[in-house]
């Protein structure tokens, strides 16, 4: 069986580089940041920007490039198609933003290529392709138990923190019982493949899930003793045996946050309306 | 600190990792061009019929996060809402029907109004993230109307085929171990 299609694509990757050694928590505040200004702006300048220092900062961290290779190429189809769907849904959504109509060719009398159209089409992809290496790059620099400390950190309550470095924790275990509920069902003949109709795929996906479900339930009971019995949730906080003191470093990079969040929103209101249009 | 209970914070990570296990390519019935059929919606429908809104919420919200960092698929925030609402959305299943399917009791109004609840979740989740595409990418109302709808009724009828199907399997198992008298 194609092995790809049974794991998780990504993990924390240990290169000892200088994003390694930034706290998790300075890495997640800059990953909602970067989320968050990415989101707010619709200037093709800024959000290319962003990508190339996205770029940068990936390959900053050493991760060697054949590790994400296919994720960059699926990423780049998805936002193809995506792109691609947008103009046959609404051909003339560009100039309608931006307010001008300058014709490059036309196709059809309903899909005008104008120059309006690429800008906006490119604004809306550099948007996708520019939060995807921050996205990488937070997977593969931040320990998963760092990742929980670093979210109790920014305030979420530390029992959802908790939740989520426990299914950090459990996904590879639960993946294994599903492989292992998966070959033993396929050697009683429940295929789950395009070999079989529809409504039989389903079925045969019910048959393969429902034992999944009931032994990770009892898993789950399992846990729930043994952290009860460990006194978990008494307090009204935790510590985190992974939770990484800030340095140096820490604060130059939330530094270079703050000092760049301010020309962000002046540029942002520097321009009439929402997109950057310079013709 | 009780808000969140153990068990709440277990059901919640064990649901989430299913939910990312239930999103692996194995699963994937290709149906549209850009939509995959995936039983991972079933998974969140099944926790958040058996267990409330507070794990639906935080199953859909953590799994599909965690699904989208660590499958490498990038990260499509708005999405990631849609599934904590449609988990809301279902959660309202052991109030409505006080508790029945804990009893192993699961009968067929109750199955009409699990797979109700799956509509309006998935009705009321997916327009608030084609409203955020909308909004925070300006993307075209008529992509993501169509986007939202596609992907919220094969949703809703993954989850009414095998979200049922399993929690009629786990409502007879819990009669079986619930139906003992003493002699």
């Amino acid at each position: 069986m194609d092995k790809s299609k049974i794991t998780f694509g990504l993990s924390y990757i240990e290169t000892g580089s200088p994003l390694h050694r930034l706290s998790g928590f300075t890495k997640l505040v800059l990953f909602l940041w970067w989320i968050t200004l990415i989101l707010t702006t619709f200037d093709l300048r800024v959000l290319t920007g962003f990508f190339i220092v996205g770029i940068v900062l990936l390959s900053l961290a050493q991760i060697p490039f054949k590790v994400y290779r296919p994720f960059v190429f699926f990423m780049v189809y998805i936002v193809t198609l995506n792109t691609l769907f947008i103009y046959l849904f609404a051909p003339l959504q560009g100039p309608e933003f931006i307010g001008s109509h300058t014709e490059l060719f036309i196709f059809t009398k309903r899909y005008v290529v104008t120059l309006e159209t690429l800008v906006y089409l490119a604004v809306i992809a550099v948007k996708f392709l520019a939060i995807f290496p921050m996205a990488l790059l937070f997977v593969f620099s931040t320990h998963p138990t760092e990742f929980a400390a670093s979210l109790n950190k920014i305030k979420v309550p530390y029992p959802i923190a908790y939740a989520v470095s426990l299914t950090l924790r459990y996904l590879p275990e639960i993946t294994k019982d599903f492989v292992n509920i998966l070959h033993a069902q396929q050697a009683r003949g429940v295929d789950i493949s395009r070999n079989v109709s529809l409504r039989k795929r389903i079925r045969n996906i019910a048959s393969i899930l429902f034992p999944l479900i009931l032994s990770s339930l009892e898993k789950a009971d399992v846990i729930t003793n043994a952290m009860t019995l460990r006194g978990f949730g008494k307090g009204h906080s935790r510590t985190w045996y992974n939770a990484r003191p800030m340095a140096i470093g820490d604060w130059v990079v939330l530094a270079a946050m703050a000092v760049w969040t301010v020309p962000h929103f002046i540029i942002r209101a520097s321009i009439d309306g929402l997109f950057w249009y310079p013709f | 600190m009780n808000k969140f209970s153990v068990k709440i914070v277990v059901l919640t990570a064990i649901g989430a990792a299913l939910y990312g296990v239930g999103g692996l390519p194995i699963f994937g019935i290709p149906i549209f061009a850009e939509t995959t059929l995936k039983p991972a919606m079933a998974i969140l429908a099944i926790f958040a019929g058996l267990y409330g809104p507070v794990v639906g919420f935080l199953v859909g919200i953590i799994g599909h996060l965690i699904t989208d960092l660590f499958a490498g698929w990038g990260v499509w925030l708005t999405w990631v809402l849609g599934s904590g609402i449609v988990g809301i959305v279902i959660g309202l299943l052991p109030k409505l029907t006080s508790n029945r399917l804990e009893k192993g009791e699961f009968p067929g109004k109750d199955i009409a109004l699990f797979i109700l609840l799956a509509l309006v979740g998935n009705i009321g989740g997916f327009s608030i993230s084609a409203l955020l595409d909308f909004l925070l990418y300006k993307e075209p109302a008529g992509k993501v109307i169509a986007q939202a709808a596609i992907a919220g009724s094969t949703n809703t009828i993954l989850i009414a085929i095998i979200g049922t199907a399993i929690l009629v399997m786990i409502a007879k198992r819990k009669k079986a171990s619930t139906g003992l008298s003493e002699e």
